[in-house]
């Protein structure tokens, strides 16, 4: 992954607060069903290996269901979404890869941790897993289709901002 | 970072492998602190957010396998006069986990500069199988690979994110 920069100041107290406060939203159980082929394909793998798409392994944060605008200053002039995760001690995110960008053109993905690293907080790229990084450091995914997948292990809720940018399609 | 010693693949047998597949072991923590003969109430219980009643990995202690006697007999490695040796292997299927901890050494009176402990995978590495100790992960690997944990007591902490299920048996070796 690369380096892009830290943000930390950008990064306000009353997101932190707000989300920890909600719940979020459940996934898999609340989330969407397959919708593409790429996703089918990643549920049907996952449900073989015996995770339980019914049940809750983390939660989720987005633009619907918080107060607050997300603009990050690394995506001026760029089309993105982004999303919030929240892995509560015993949370996962099995590997996969994010099935939006396979589709989007030149899609970017961006990794954001909202919170300094604590004991626990995995975030697992490839062969590697990254630790010891600081609330609002910015990371820059090599490829957009990388595998990756999230655990906390720790003892503390584990908050982290998603970012993904594409070009316009018009 | 822990101390790589040697690959002994060939020393694994595919039939051991086949056993600890098939068979579910002990539920753990769930059903590992009874048949440990603790009672609940005396388990420390400030688990922030776990519960001893989940099941998070499997364990299968030597007498819960078949080749107790020949696994114990042909360690690699591992000087059998030194100590007293014992061994057990972890299973996590997929979504499953070991908490970030220290091994209980010194709560229970166990000097830990007398304890050699050992780690190796019986299960082929994928992306998501992870083993860290401190704050460095083991990846990738391979079956047979023997490490060294240089300190017993440093914090340490695996989950299986991955499809296929993760065995690692795990040995310490009690010196003299």
């Amino acid at each position: 992954m690369k380096y892009i920069g830290n943000f930390k100041e950008w990064i306000k107290q009353e997101w932190i607060d707000e989300l920890l406060m909600s719940k979020g939203m459940a996934r898999f159980k609340e989330g969407p069903q397959p919708d593409s082929p790429i996703m089918q394909e990643q549920w049907d793998k996952a449900v073989k290996a015996g995770y339980n798409l019914e049940t809750e392994y983390f939660y989720m944060f987005d633009k619907n269901n918080v107060s607050f605008e997300i603009n990050p200053p690394w995506c001026k002039d760029k089309n993105f979404h982004w999303w919030i995760t929240k892995m509560l001690p015993g949370n996962c995110m099995p590997i996969h890869t994010d099935p939006h960008t396979v589709y989007e053109s030149n899609s970017q993905r961006y990794w954001v941790p909202l919170q300094d690293y604590q004991n626990g907080h995995w975030f697992v790229y490839n062969d590697v897993v990254i630790t010891d990084y600081t609330a609002g450091d910015v990371y820059q995914y090599d490829d957009s289709r990388d595998p990756h997948g999230a655990i906390n292990v720790g003892i503390t809720p584990r908050l982290v901002l998603q970012v993904s940018t594409h070009e316009r399609m018009d | 970072m822990m101390k790589y010693i040697g690959n002994f693949k060939s020393w694994v047998k595919p039939d051991w492998v086949q056993e600890l597949i098939e068979n579910e072991g002990i539920a753990s923590p769930r059903d590992l602190w009874k048949r440990e003969g603790i009672h609940e109430e005396d388990l420390v219980t400030d688990n922030k957010g776990y519960s001893i009643h989940d099941v998070t990995q499997y364990v299968f202690k030597e007498a819960d396998v078949s080749f107790r006697n020949e696994l114990t007999q042909t360690l690699p490695h591992i000087s059998q006069g030194k100590g007293e040796v014992n061994w057990w292997f972890t299973k996590y299927l997929p979504g499953q986990y070991l908490p970030v901890h220290r091994d209980l050494g010194g709560q229970i009176g166990i000097d830990n500069s007398k304890i050699k402990r050992y780690w190796m995978p019986f299960t082929p590495y994928e992306v998501g199988h992870i083993y860290l100790y401190e704050n460095s992960i083991i990846a990738p690997y391979e079956v047979g690979d023997l490490f060294e944990m240089p300190d017993p007591s440093a914090q340490h902490a695996a989950a299986n994110l991955g499809v296929g299920v993760r065995i690692i048996l795990n040995i310490g070796v009690d010196l003299i």
